[in-house]
């Protein structure tokens, strides 16, 4: 007797619930605080946040915890939970520019403007399993000097020249600024659906499944697709950025807070018989916290959408094939009961098998 | 049945219970708007999908998101909702989405229909009589109607707006002339109004007849792919098919009920087991149960 | 479209009755959207929404969310609108634009054309209307109100049905009989009087005169 053709569904959910929460929360081991999740365990916290599309550490920290470290699950919770919350304002435009910066590398050139900043980055460690990490015994420097150091607060970095701009001064790239000002597409309230506009693509991918991204670029280098080929990495950053709503009663500018985000512009070398073969474009991608991963295959696919010009299907795979929350709901559907399509199935066969006879004997018709 | 006497103790109540920010109906009221304002268009267009916020929901995308959104910008406070997954009540999914339901709107809950006001389901439509004041809200998996002939969306979007609807009409003859029969199982393609295909959900064949000249409104909920459409009450609602072929629901050979002897409802089969044969039940377990008290 | 009405400036008692709670915008959606499911026939908004409020803006006051652009017809509208703003953070637009109208009083039909009637690919950007009705409806074919009727049918209609008014605006009368538009796209229309009750009419509806108060049609 499968679970849906026993009575009590209450009661059957009742006690999976319970089950659930008393091995989570009852576990021998110490219960994880949220704010160890933070200190500890931060670009898994940040990379939650950047997927929900919602910046909130504690209760991202509370949603893994509570997901016992599902990535999709905590994500889930807090969409559904920012469900619940009515949208009160919306900020002041915030240029990059402003950011704060903790790490910054450019690839493009050995020497750009402004600082190389290799910050709080394993890039250049020795991948090698270490059983004293996150023991005392690991740690090199004073706690206080390394903070200092991470922050950058002795030498607060905002307005680095970009290499963007370099590039534009010296009249190699390709100018695709707007003149209009439009709103930006809002993908919480309206889908989006090829042809979008750039910032609907933008925000997809922005709030995009990490893993989700990362193949779609990867299979476009190397799989059968085949839309884009490697770009060059002109900026790759990591700051935070202030955030500032208008005052209901003043008007004027107010600062609530701040956040982190990872930044990338990816330059395109144009190669197209279409295309303009003496300057470069770019590409450019932003998530919440600190997950470079994202931020870059967002740059490239940003980059790769436009030049494919809607003549493929990429496009149409960005927007709807990316998210988290969506492809693994859908694909967990599949465990629910479908004894009636299955019936209706069964029907059909028997339904084909009784038809053949009747072409089997000659009929012309 | 009140709510507080079923989901004392439940995990949703103390949590709905425990903050008092949580809206009636769980969406904020921008959201609730929003979805409303997508029926509204949805049933002066018949059979159109309708794109709108789909907002993320304490069940997962593919699991009745749409549907319960659907139920939860309508529902009223004199509502009374009844919940079915295949037909059955008592389905741990229906269940959940009646909880849902019930413990953030406070209203009552029922497994038959005539007491009911909303009817939210998967995959059937209930055996008994639906009037005019009976409010059918379905959960879609797939919305789009056209998918198995066209992948792409900016394509798909035109041939809904020019009633190009060619293709489909060719591929369910290939089909008829390759198979013998059309062999769509569920979610038979219907044209509504004589001018939308729409997806009837995976509704089986058996139920598609109810849709058409109805009295009640059918609303259809697509969390995931976040479109709405409707088929409001006396709708011509045509099984898309051939005039020499017709349209053919499920055939059941005299089977009959196990527990009610019914052979005029939608029944579903329990494999035998060691040689047995089959056994045969109501799909819609309501329906039975009510046949077997009276 | 200038709003000159500042918040200050508007009256006080008039503000605090058009914001609807989270029950009553639930009972106006219900009415709208049972009237437009049945069209032709008569639904009623409760006296204590109805009273309150401001007449055919009451729709708008029920459905409108952040940034929903909204047009308020008339010479005197410029209060009214900016109440509508304020209750429900719509945004004023122009008639083009507006995705919900309410006329209170009368419409031109250089006004009319403007409204827009949605596109093939996109039906849910036409607009929908309310419409303030002096006089009372009927949709009894031995109606005792003296008037204009008209034939119904389409989805939702059973059979075919009829809907006397016994005043009804001409442009919006007219727009009813000949539509310009292939369907898709067209306008889904609200009549509320002063009762409270409200009829609809949606674009998928077809609409023949049976016989109006100015001429008797055989």
């Amino acid at each position: 007797m499968g679970y849906a053709a026993a009575r009590g569904g209450l009661t059957a959910i009742r006690n999976a619930e319970d089950l659930v929460r008393t091995l989570r929360d009852m576990d021998e081991s110490e219960q994880i605080e949220l704010d160890q999740f933070i200190g500890r365990l931060r670009l898994l916290v940040d990379r939650i946040m950047g997927e929900a599309g919602m910046w909130e550490p504690r209760l991202t920290a509370l949603a893994i915890r509570q997901a016992e470290g599902d990535h999709i699950e905590s994500v889930h919770l807090l969409r559904a939970y920012k469900s619940t919350l009515p949208r009160i304002a919306s900020t002041e435009p915030i240029h990059v520019d402003e950011m704060r910066l903790l790490r910054r590398v450019v690839p493009a050139f050995r020497e750009p403007g402004g600082p190389q900043i290799l910050g709080r980055s394993t890039d250049y460690s020795a991948r090698m399993l270490d059983p004293r990490s996150g023991s005392g015994a690991t740690a090199s420097l004073e706690p206080e000097v390394a903070t200092q150091i991470a922050d950058n607060s002795s030498t607060v970095q905002t307005n680095t020249p970009r290499l963007m701009n370099v590039l534009r001064d010296m009249d190699l790239l390709t100018d695709r600024r707007r003149t209009d000002d439009p709103e930006p597409f809002d993908i919480t309230r309206t889908p989006a659906r090829p042809p979008a506009p750039r910032s609907a693509r933008l925000s997809s991918m922005a709030r995009a499944e990490t893993g989700a991204l990362l193949n779609q670029w990867y299979r476009n280098i190397l799989g059968p697709d085949g839309y884009l080929h490697e770009v060059t990495l002109g900026e790759v950053r990591h700051g935070e950025l202030p955030i500032r709503i208008k005052h209901p009663y003043t008007n004027g500018s107010v600062s609530i807070g701040s956040l982190r985000v990872t930044e990338v512009e990816a330059i395109e070398d144009l190669n197209g018989v279409d295309e303009d073969r003496d300057r470069f474009d770019i590409g450019y991608g932003l998530c919440l916290g600190h997950n470079e991963r994202k931020a870059i295959a967002m740059a490239n696919l940003d980059i790769a959408c436009h030049r494919d010009g809607s003549k493929s299907s990429l496009e149409q795979s960005i927007l709807l094939t990316t998210d988290g929350l969506d492809s693994a709901g859908f694909l967990e559907h599949l465990k629910l009961p479908h004894y009636v399509t299955f019936r209706s199935m069964m029907e059909r066969k028997i339904a084909v098998r009784n038809a053949r006879p009747t072409v089997q004997k000659g009929d012309k018709s | 049945m009140t709510m507080s006497a079923v989901y004392n103790g439940s995990n949703l109540d103390s949590i709905v219970g425990a903050d008092p920010g949580i809206p009636f109906a769980l969406l904020d009221e921008e959201s609730k708007r929003e979805i409303r304002r997508a029926l509204l268009h949805a049933v002066c267009v018949p059979g159109y999908q309708v794109p709108f916020g789909s907002r993320e929901m304490p069940v997962a995308r593919g699991w009745g998101s749409g549907g319960l959104q659907i139920t939860l910008a309508i529902v009223g406070k004199t509502d009374i909702v009844k919940v079915i997954d295949q037909g059955d009540d008592e389905g741990v999914n229906a269940v959940n989405l009646r909880r849902l339901v019930v413990t953030s709107t406070g209203i009552e809950e029922s497994s038959e229909v005539v007491e009911s006001t909303i009817i939210q389901s998967r995959h059937r439509i209930p055996e008994d009589e639906m009037i005019n004041s009976h409010t059918l809200v379905l959960q879609v998996p797939v919305p789009e109607p056209l998918r198995g002939v066209e992948r792409d969306m900016r394509e798909l979007a035109r041939m809904h707006a020019e009633a190009d609807y060619s293709r489909m009409w060719v591929s369910l003859y290939e089909d008829k002339v390759r198979n013998g029969v059309i062999t769509q199982t569920t979610g038979y393609p219907c044209l509504v109004n004589g001018r939308y295909v729409v997806a009837t959900t995976p509704i089986p064949r058996w139920d598609i007849p109810r849709l058409h000249d109805s009295q009640f409104l059918t609303l259809f909920g697509a969390g995931r792919e976040k479109r709405v459409y409707a088929i409001p009450p006396y709708t011509l609602v045509e099984p898309l098919t051939f005039e020499d072929v017709p349209f053919e629901v499920e055939q059941a050979n005299g089977a009959q009920c196990r527990l009610c002897n019914s052979s005029e409802s939608f029944l579903v089969e329990s494999p035998g087991t060691n040689g047995d044969a089959g056994t045969w039940t109501c799909s819609d377990t309501a329906w039975c149960r009510a046949r077997r008290t009276k | 479209m200038s709003n000159t009405f500042q918040l200050s400036s508007i009256d006080p008692v008039r503000l605090s009755n058009a914001f609807l709670d989270v029950h009553e915008s639930q009972h106006v959606f219900t009415v709208l959207l049972n009237s437009l499911s049945n069209p032709g026939t008569i639904h009623t908004i409760d006296k204590t929404v109805w009273e309150r409020t401001d007449g055919c803006a009451v729709p708008l006051l029920a459905l409108l969310g952040h940034e929903t652009p909204f047009c308020v017809l008339g010479e005197h509208s410029e209060e009214l609108t900016a109440i509508v703003q304020h209750v429900t953070t719509g945004r004023p637009s122009t008639l083009k634009d507006a995705r919900y109208v309410a006329i209170p009083h009368s419409v031109t039909s250089e006004e009319f054309v403007e409204i827009s009637t949605g596109s093939d690919l996109r039906p849910d950007s036409a607009a929908q209307i309310s419409v303030y009705c002096s006089g009372r409806f009927s949709t009894s074919s031995s109606s005792s109100i003296e008037g204009t009727s008209v034939r119904l049918s389409g989805p939702g209609v059973n059979g075919e049905s009829e809907l006397t008014f016994e005043h009804i605006d001409s442009v919006v009368l007219a727009s009813l009989l000949n539509r310009k538009f292939a369907f898709p796209r067209g306008h889904d229309i609200w009549f509320c009087n002063s009762e409270g009750q409200v009829v609809a009419i949606p674009r998928s509806t077809t609409v023949t005169l049976i016989s109006s108060s100015t001429e008797k049609v055989s």
